[in-house]
């Protein structure tokens, strides 16, 4: 390729990058000032193929140059990038994490195939994505469309609780795990006595999951109860609130994935209807500990004055 | 580290005063090539790739017009300050005076400081 050749392409790739209206003239004035520069250059160099590198070279990448032409669109405002990244790789955690619970609840050995589930939850990685690049984009626009007035104060995220508030939870948590001890009980309760037979069979646990893994979720479900008994009783959370907290619900969401991942009713159609229930709590039990933590890395922060 | 920080700082400071020193010498008509070798001269290097997108876009905001001119030698595109080009000349020169009248004295009283 000779030197004019070489002027010739680099001009060409930054006018490409440019609206037609000024493709032409950009064109003429870049083509003459590059040749000026070698010239100049050419002057203490042996070979003006030399020059022309060095030139061009100076001139920088030719989409940098071309986007120098015009206001940068900004898609994304940068202030938002780290918000996007950590929302882009949380909901992805998600994606696969129900991917993987799907496969479990749909599929037991030898049919199951983990890998697989993965590669098929990819398109809805990649949704996940675009919509949250739309949604940033459409904010951004929204934005500089209608410049936010003044900054609005919001609660602060304390480590006080609403006592009247956790004890209602409390109860109702109670009450949901006695009935989840004796399901047949709890629809004789309900029912006056008058479900039909079937619904009873429907609601007969797996003898295998009575066995292990039943006492196991049970022995969890009583040990987290306590602990929100405790802190009812402190009347706010302490460090060893949110340590205990985190690692007990991590266990919870893993045992509950092993749980998912083998028969817990008798019948089909409430072994299938309650693992879809189970696998929807560990997700959204999942993002609840996200939320968590970072509420305590801002009470941490805020509290290290 | 301190030295890549060195160099990217120095490069937003020049980034800030660039547009003040192309306008302070487009009082009369004058082409890239010559405009970029006239701040060279007064020491304020600018990149080729930065300084013909800047003048594009001084004259699209209306701060700048052009001509192409050949009368002398080769037909070359000259820029010139518009009248709303010197106003915001005079106002930045104002602007830039109490930035390094303020930054002079912060200097100054940082070098106190340390003494």
């Amino acid at each position: 390729m000779t030197a004019d050749e070489m002027i010739d392409g680099y001009v060409a790739e930054v006018v490409l990058l440019l609206p037609q209206r000024q493709r032409a003239d950009v064109a003429r004035e870049l083509r003459d000032a590059i040749a000026e520069e070698v010239s100049d250059a050419a002057e203490t160099r042996s070979a003006r193929d030399e020059a022309v590198t060095a030139v061009l070279g100076g001139f920088g990448r030719p989409a940098d140059v071309a986007a120098r032409y015009r206001a940068p669109i900004v898609v994304i405002d940068p202030s938002d990038s780290r918000r996007l990244f950590t929302l882009a790789l949380g909901g992805a955690a998600l994606i696969l994490i129900g991917a993987v619970l799907g496969e479990l609840i749909d599929h037991v050995p030898p049919q199951r195939d983990l890998d697989a589930a993965v590669d098929q939850a990819t398109p809805w990685l990649f949704g996940w994505l675009g919509v949250l690049a739309a949604w940033f984009a459409i904010t951004a626009w929204w934005r500089r469309r209608r410049p936010a007035t003044a900054w609005k104060p919001r609660p602060m995220p304390t480590d006080r609780i609403s006592r009247p508030g956790r004890v209602a939870a409390l109860v109702s948590y109670i009450a949901g795990t006695v009935a989840l001890v004796d399901p047949p009980a709890m629809l004789h309760l309900f029912s006056g006595g008058n479900a039909a037979p079937a619904a009873y069979d429907a609601l007969a646990y797996d003898s295998d999951f009575l066995a292990v893994r039943g006492p196991i979720v049970l022995g969890l479900l009583v040990l987290t109860l306590a602990l929100q008994a405790v802190v009812i009783v402190q009347g706010r959370l302490l460090p060893w609130n949110h340590t205990t907290d985190l690692t007990l619900g991590l266990i919870l969401c893993a045992v509950l994935t092993w749980v998912v991942s083998e028969p817990v009713f008798v019948t089909g159609p409430a072994d299938r209807t309650a693992k879809e229930i189970v696998a929807l709590l560990i997700l959204i039990s999942l993002v609840d500990l996200a939320f968590s933590l970072r509420r305590h890395r801002v009470r941490q922060a805020l509290s290290s004055r | 580290m301190v030295g890549d920080a060195h160099e990217k700082l120095e490069l937003e400071l020049r980034r800030g005063v660039v547009v003040l020193a192309v306008l302070s010498r487009l009082g009369t008509l004058r082409y890239g090539y010559e405009l970029r070798q006239s701040l060279i001269a007064a020491g304020m290097p600018i990149e080729e790739g930065t300084l013909y997108p800047l003048l594009r876009r001084l004259e699209s905001q209306g701060v700048l017009t052009s001509e192409w001119r050949g009368t002398q030698g080769p037909n070359r595109r000259y820029y010139v300050l518009s009248d709303a080009g010197r106003d915001l000349l005079a106002r930045l020169t104002t602007t830039w005076h109490g930035i390094t009248k303020a930054m002079d004295d912060i200097l100054g009283e940082g070098g106190r400081d340390d003494g």
